[in-house]
């Protein structure tokens, strides 16, 4: 069976939510953090045999956002995807704690992130991926990468891998740059403005990890949302 | 209607590059800029199109009278400058058409006219895609997404043609052009001239020249132009190299 569940801000904050997906069962969770308020809050995942899960999230908050997010991968073939794009400004501080389990072999987890911050934002993000003794067959994949438009915002990135097994496939990268300046100068080159140029790129940067989601309706109603 | 005086430009560790070019480009004409690897041909595109690696210490450069080194770089488009670039840069969450469409709202903005109805833009684009024979999936693709190399000189080629210039800048255009390709980028840069626009071309290949007549050919060598003639001296560069020029 299939599931495709729709939350903003104001059904995330101060909730915690547990998600187990059976065999053969699938999870589309859309994370729309769009409004700007504050909260904390936390979810748990239990994927079985065959099951995935695909989780979107965009925030854009300006607030105060502290989460947590424990996944365990406790059967083979089971599949968790999480994407998550942040534009954050002024004095946003957004921090994220990412722990999963890998406890089957075969089993894949995937986090694909990216930050645009700028103001006095401030971004921890601690994605934490455990890998079990018996675990052989393994797939994980952590890419982190941040735009920093302005001297005041700030990342800190812990990206911990805990592997006990040899046959493990693991990945992981992060990158934090300021906007290509080549791009920006391609862009203004053409005639269109500065400011304008800069919001093209970082725009481009977003809507790239939001299409990397398997397209569904409420990929789309968030895609105009966050690009109206 | 380009003019370029005693022009210096330096790296922004103090490293000169451009040591006094002087150039003057009238309307209705076609200049060939021609030279070793290195010698600053593409670093004078983008100084005059507001590049930030470059300062420029010394001369001046202006359009149609007007300081060309004192406006930002989208300004300097919209008043007529053009780069067709040597490497065009590939920017894939930026859909082809829509980029277009917003390079031509920020020119007619800029010269305080009424943007094109989404009809006329499409029917413009359809024109100027069927002059350069591109496919129309071409529209949808990200900006220079996954192009090759010869795609990526033909969507420079269209933007040119879409943003009409009053001066273009083509640098190595036909590099890595087959011949068709070099014939249909030809007829584009054709049909862009008019008695009151120019065209600047990057070239190291006389085979381009068969197809666009200059009317001046230049060598730029370490930052200085060291010879310049007609035509027929793009022919005796081509049979005599470089190194000719260095007497
Ligand atoms: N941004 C830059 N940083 C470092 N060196 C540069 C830069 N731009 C140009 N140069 C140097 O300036 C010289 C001229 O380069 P360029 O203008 O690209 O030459 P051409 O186009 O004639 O082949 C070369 O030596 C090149 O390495
Ligand atoms: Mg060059």
């Amino acid at each position: 069976m299939n599931r495709s569940i729709y939350l903003d801000s104001r059904s995330l904050t101060g909730n915690k939510y547990e998600f187990v997906i059976e065999e053969n069962n699938s999870l589309e969770l859309i994370l729309d953090e769009t409004e700007n308020i504050s909260g904390s809050y936390e979810f748990f995942f239990v994927l079985k045999k065959n099951a995935d899960a695909h989780i979107l999230e965009v925030n854009a908050s300006q607030g105060k956002i502290d989460k947590k997010i424990q996944v365990k991968l406790e059967g083979e073939h089971a599949l968790f995807e999480y994407r998550s794009a942040s534009l954050n400004t002024a004095s946003a501080a957004h921090r994220t704690e990412l722990r999963i389990f890998h406890e089957v072999p075969n089993a894949e987890s995937k986090q694909l992130v990216r930050h645009v911050l700028s103001g006095e934002a401030f971004v921890y993000y601690d994605g934490t991926v455990e890998v079990g003794k018996h675990c052989s067959g393994t797939k994980s994949s952590q890419r982190i990468d941040t735009l920093l438009l302005s001297e005041d915002a700030k990342i800190s990135v812990k990206p911990v891998l805990k592997i006990y097994h040899d046959d493990v496939e693991c990945s992981h990268g992060n990158t934090c740059g300021e906007l290509d300046p080549e791009a920006l100068f391609y862009l203004e080159s053409r005639g269109i403005p500065k400011t304008e140029s800069k919001r093209i790129l970082t725009d481009s940067f977003i809507r790239e990890l939001i299409l990397e989601h398997p397209d569904s309706p409420h990929r789309r109603t968030l895609l105009q949302k966050v690009f109206p | 209607m380009l003019s370029i005086q005693n022009l210096h430009a330096v790296l922004e560790d103090g490293t000169p590059i451009l040591k006094g070019i002087n150039l003057e480009v009238r309307p209705g004409e076609i200049h060939a800029i021609m030279g070793p690897n290195g010698s600053g041909k593409s670093t004078l595109s983008k100084v005059i199109g507001g590049h930030p690696s470059y300062r420029v210490t010394e001369g001046s450069v202006t359009l149609n009278g007007e300081n060309l080194l004192e406006l930002e770089v989208s300004a300097r488009a919209n008043k007529g400058f053009f780069i067709s670039m040597q490497y065009p840069i590939e920017i894939p969450g930026v859909n082809n058409r829509d980029f277009l469409r917003l390079a031509l709202d920020s020119k007619y903005t800029f010269l305080k006219k009424e943007k094109l109805s989404d009809d006329v833009f499409n029917a413009f684009l359809t024109e100027k895609m069927n002059l350069l024979e591109m496919d129309s999936r071409y529209r949808d693709r990200g900006l220079n997404d996954g192009f090759s190399g010869g795609e990526k000189k033909r969507n420079e080629i269209l933007q040119m043609a879409m943003l009409e210039p009053a001066v273009s800048f083509l640098d190595e255009t036909d590099s890595g052009l087959d011949i068709d390709a070099l014939r249909i980028v030809a007829r584009g840069i054709n049909q862009i001239m008019n008695p009151d626009r120019a065209v600047i071309l990057v070239t190291h290949y006389q085979r381009l020249l068969d197809y666009v007549k200059p009317d001046f050919v230049h060598v730029l060598r370490e930052g200085k132009i060291v010879m310049s003639g007609k035509a027929e001296l793009a022919h005796e560069l081509e049979k005599q190299g470089y190194d000719w020029t260095r007497s």
